[in-house]
């Protein structure tokens, strides 16, 4: 197995396009897992770590550009304010020491349907910008995911980052796991309200072959919020439990080892009604972020 | 508490080193000239190995030598069992008896050199039909012949079970099953192997080093002198680190054929199926009850999985024997072969899932009668051994109800179950009693005093995490009346006085024994030496007049009268003083057991609905406690991992292969720090000299007693869901 490092963008795109079978690796948090299992032996490792340009996030055009190398723990640590939804999700991920390494970019490159940042990327309807030597472009999250653990990356692309839209409402994660912590999760859903568009986004985690948003119980909490958003009252609790039930019929789950397919639709539509009351009682006490 | 060390709540002192990582394991041991090995394991549960091609892996870079059974090794014979897993040598033909079976040792230059070249080795095999799992084979289970393991009455009767359980007023009656369950200690099992001629040294880690070195001596066919076991400390065990297993003469073997040291870690996956584990078991239980909650009769039937290689029957249903008064019994084991490795010592073997069937099935009677659970424990309360009818050397299980009712606040339980709730969460109590057979065994050290008043104790125990250097180091103390602090202590090597193992909860009692015999030599011998030493102030006084504290011996009647061990030894010139302690369990009058009661409070999110332990309180009668510190650490992670136990461990088996489906720690899930509420740990601390003259008894196994029937009796309490199965997942709760 080679081993490349390069110390540049430009440089790690030669190298991909070079040998395209080589696997990117950043934090390592799901890469050595697989090695160790030996699920893989990929002919080359393209390490990251000495790629300054995907290692941090900053402000363009209104939007958060973070670098598909910024660990989830600075996610943490400086967007807990602007990115509240994908702070709460990153906070579940591993144990402080995968929070050090581990990425939002290695999440994707993944792609597999237990990530915990799809969810709240799919809520705020994140765009994946990609690079390869021909040139960059960007993904929609929804269009991003293909099947499990397959994306829309091409063989010489690397993820280089992630563009997200700072919350303009609130925004919450939950995920149900066998522990409380140091978990893949048995599914995880996360909700992100959006007054300005009085529209509701959504997200699934391991709950299908992709993760996934739930369009109808997106549309029909825009339609009972519709009349809601200028003068906020409580939720009537069918209308959560709608909502619920609609998340839960938007998900296609398996049984495996961490849960049977019928606990996770259930635990989803009660994940999606607890996730939707908490944000919108922090919408009718006026604060736009969740304390994440 | 002794003021010279005896139940001081010590700092364990090995502390600094664990935690700054200057502890040494036995994968830190590094010889010259070292080769590494890695064990190549079957894929398949059954059959035979048709073919098995080293030669690519003998070709690859480093390989120093590959061995399978197409080499023959030739062992002298298998060792006496218990404490070697299996009656099938390794390598001793081409059969598969299960997935993960080791079928080739390649070793090479370095750890990755071998690991590369044991996925190199090609087997073909010619796959049999697998027994996959205990339900298939619970057709065929059958009541096992005494011997091996087979070494407790398969098959119990007692008074006339039938008649009394169809002249029961109230009887309840069901079936409980525990999960395939894995001992998953943070340490691997490790052996590194060194051959000087004919003499063998095993780096093993190993949780008795002087069972094992016969064992491994006589699979070579060696003397005992000429195999020394070494472990120096062990990162958790549980019961896996309790037998010698194949890895440990593979390597043996391979250093040996190659003439250089070998050392094997081997891997995670290999932990769940090489090195033993608790088999699943299936458990029918009736109880006939009077109105008034005294019980008639119990009948309590159980099965558990064994391997094909070994007939290992848990003795599950010594709960229903032993622990209360009932003048009708009827109980039986019988073993189900499956294709899966073989099954091991478990903390806690036989009692852990066989209590909790029982305490279920009492809680099922406590709610058929409308008692109270404790009430009906106290009112059945044996006060001598149901079987034996002997006396027990000391008992305060009643004291254990007591104390654990009223400091969990027992009383604010609401006999109706789903009733008491608070948000989204359902609240429930639970409890259950604790019972363990203490057991004994000959343990032997030295105490040597020097010239510098330090003191060193050596015996042939091993730490495996319970604090063992400690407590050892205090008894010692205790007994020479010197501070703890001049204590060393030696330990994990057979060429030191043969300890007791670190299994059975046997280290306490059995070894604190001869530590204290020893230490009790030393000091009687120095007593002497100075009352009939001119020099010595204490010259002339009869033995028993003088005292010794603070490494200071006095006359007990004028205490200023005297002089330290350092003086006293320095001017005669002994260095060092060495006392022995050689303890040897005799027959007993007594029956030996240590009690305890679980109280546990369970908070469930009704709509997820998972269980969290938010509060669990022990109360523990182990005799006195050498260490408050220690045993309260002890006993926590044996409730954890009990908690784990009832909530979340089970090691899956595919259906159709019985292979473990997820043999490794990112599935298979132990409690993490957040899954833990309060626990508290309450000891009795009276000293049962009847047991031992240390008045100690074991703690290991007793902690973890009757825990996941206390969680589960609280569920029950919580939501009215009897869950019989065991672990109680969100799903079975759904």
């Amino acid at each position: 197995m080679d081993f490349i490092r390069p110390t540049s963008l430009a440089e790690a795109l030669r190298a991909k396009a070079e040998v395209p079978e080589a696997v990117p690796i950043a934090g390592g948090t799901d890469v050595m897992v697989e090695l160790n299992f030996d699920r893989r032996r990929p002919p080359a490792l393209l390490d990251l770590n000495a790629v300054g340009e995907i290692a941090k996030w900053s402000e363009v055009d209104g939007r958060i550009r973070l670098g598909a190398a910024v660990p989830y723990v600075r996610v943490i640590d400086e967007l807990g304010d602007r990115l509240p939804g994908l702070a709460m999700a990153a906070r579940t991920v591993g144990s402080p020491q995968i929070r050090n390494r581990g990425t939002v970019g290695g999440n994707l490159a993944a792609a597999s349907p237990a990530g915990d940042s799809h969810p709240p990327l799919l809520a705020s309807d994140a765009v994946v910008e990609v690079a390869s030597v021909r040139g960059t472009r960007t993904i929609p999250i929804t269009e991003f995911y293909l099947g499990v653990k397959r994306s829309a990356l091409e063989p010489d692309e690397l993820i280089t980052a992630v563009l997200l839209p700072p919350a303009d409402g609130p925004q919450q994660f939950s995920k149900v796991g066998t522990r409380n912590a140091m978990v893949i999760a048995v599914c995880s859903f996360a909700v992100a309200l959006h007054p300005a568009s009085g529209t509701v986004g959504t997200g699934l985690g391991s709950a299908a072959p992709t993760p996934r948003r739930a369009p109808e119980a997106e549309d029909y909490i825009a339609g009972e919020l519709s009349a809601l958003w200028q003068s906020p009252a409580p939720l009537a609790d069918s209308v959560l439990r709608r909502f619920g039930e609609l998340v839960g019929a938007a998900a296609q789950p398996i049984d495996d080892v961490r849960g049977s397919a019928a606990y996770r639709r259930h635990a989803l539509a009660v994940l999606a009604r607890r996730t939707l009351g908490w944000a919108w009682h922090d919408y009718c006490e006026g604060r736009v972020t969740a304390c994440a | 508490m002794s003021e010279q060390g005896i139940g001081a709540a010590l700092t364990r002192v090995e502390a600094r080193d664990k935690v700054t990582g200057a502890a040494r394991y036995t994968a830190d041991v590094v010889l010259p000239g070292m080769a590494y090995a890695a064990l190549v394991s079957s894929q398949v549960s059954a059959g035979r190995l048709r073919s098995l091609d080293v030669s690519a892996a003998k070709a690859a870079p480093g390989v120093l030598g590959v061995f399978s059974h197409l080499d023959r090794p030739t062992w002298h014979r298998v060792p006496a069992i218990p404490y070697f897993g299996e009656t099938r040598m390794p390598f001793s033909d081409d059969r598969i008896h299960h997935a993960g079976q080791h079928i080739a040792i390649v070793v090479a230059s370095t750890r990755q050199q071998a690991a590369h070249a044991a996925a190199l080795v090609k087997a073909e095999y010619e796959a049999g039909k697998p027994v996959p799992t205990l339900e298939k084979a619970l057709p065929s289970a059958y009541v096992a012949a005494q011997g091996n393991y087979v070494n407790f009455p398969q098959e119990t009767v007692r008074g006339t079970p039938e008649e009394a359980l169809a002249g029961s007023p109230v009887r309840v009656k069901a079936e409980y099953r525990t999960a395939l369950i894995s001992h998953a200690p943070i340490e691997p099992s490790v052996t590194t192997a060194t051959w000087e001629g004919d003499e063998l040294t095993l780096y093993d880690t190993s949780q008795a080093v002087v069972v094992h070195r016969g064992l491994v001596a006589t699979a070579f066919g060696l003397p005992e002198d000429k195999v020394r076991l070494v472990c120096p400390l062990i990162g958790g065990a549980f019961g896996a680190k309790t037998h010698v297993w194949g890895h440990t003469l593979l390597v043996a073997l391979a250093a040996r054929r190659l003439g250089r040291p070998v050392q094997v870690v081997i891997t995670r996956k290999q932990m769940f199926t090489t090195t033993g584990h608790q088999p699943p078991t299936v458990q029918r239980i009736e109880i006939g009850a009077e109105r008034d909650g005294r019980l008639r009769v119990i009948t309590h039937d159980s099965t558990n999985s064994t391997s094909f290689v070994a007939e290992r029957p848990e003795n599950t249903v010594l709960s229903s024997v032993a622990t209360y008064a009932v003048p009708n019994l009827r109980t039986r084991v019988r073993l189900a072969r499956m294709n899966f490795g073989t099954p091991t010592a478990m903390r806690t073997p036989g009692d852990g899932p066989g209590s909790f069937a029982l305490e279920c099935a009492l809680d099922e009677l406590a709610h058929e009668l409308g008692a109270d659970p404790v009430e009906l424990r106290r009112r059945n309360h044996a006060d001598v051994h149901p079987q034996s009818g002997k006396p027990w050397s000391g008992k305060n299980l009643l004291e254990c109800y007591r104390i654990g009712a009223e400091r969990f606040g027992w009383h604010r339980r609401d006999r109706r179950p789903g009733t008491r709730r608070e948000g989204n969460d359902l609240i429930g109590y639970g409890m259950a009693t604790a019972r363990r057979v203490e057991h004994h065994r000959a343990a032997e050290s030295t105490v040597d005093i020097r010239t510098d008043g330090g003191v060193v104790v050596r015996t042939a125990t091993q730490d495996i995490g319970g604090g063992t250097l400690t407590t050892m180091i205090q008894v010692a103390a205790d007994a020479l009346g010197v501070a703890p602090d001049k204590v060393t202590i030696t330990v994990g090597d057979t060429d030191l006085p043969p300890g007791a193992p670190t299994f059975g909860s046997i280290t306490s009692g059995s070894n604190g024994s001869a530590v204290r015999l020893a230490a009790q030599d030393a000091r009687g011998a120095a007593i002497r030496l100075a009352v009939g030493d001119k020099g010595s102030p204490l010259h002339g006084l009869a033995e028993d007049a003088v005292d010794v504290r603070d490494g200071r011996l006095f006359a007990k009647a004028d205490p200023r009268r005297g002089e330290t061990y350092a003086v006293l030894l320095t001017r005669n010139r002994v260095n060092p003083l060495r006392g022995n302690g050689k303890y040897s369990p005799a027959e007993s009058q007594y029956e030996t057991s240590t009690f305890g009661a679980h109280f546990t409070e369970v908070r469930i999110d009704r709509d997820l609905p998972r269980v969290r332990v938010v509060r669990h309180l022990a109360v523990i009668d182990c005799g006195i406690v050498l260490n408050t510190k220690t045993a309260r650490n002890q006993a926590q992670g044996g409730i954890i991992g009990s908690i784990g136990v009832a909530l979340m461990e089970e090691l899956r088996q595919d259906p159709v292969s019985g292979r473990a489906l997820a043999p490794a720690l990112t599935d298979y899930h132990v409690p993490v720090n957040a899954d833990i509420g309060q626990i508290d740990v309450h000891f009795v601390n009276k000293p049962d000299h009847n047991s031992n003259p240390l008045g100690a008894k074991g703690l290991g196994e007793i902690c973890s007693i009757g825990v996941s029937a206390a969680v589960a009796n609280a569920v029950f309490n919580a939501t009215g869901r009897r869950i019989r199965d065991l672990p109680i997942t969100p799903r079975r709760l759904l």
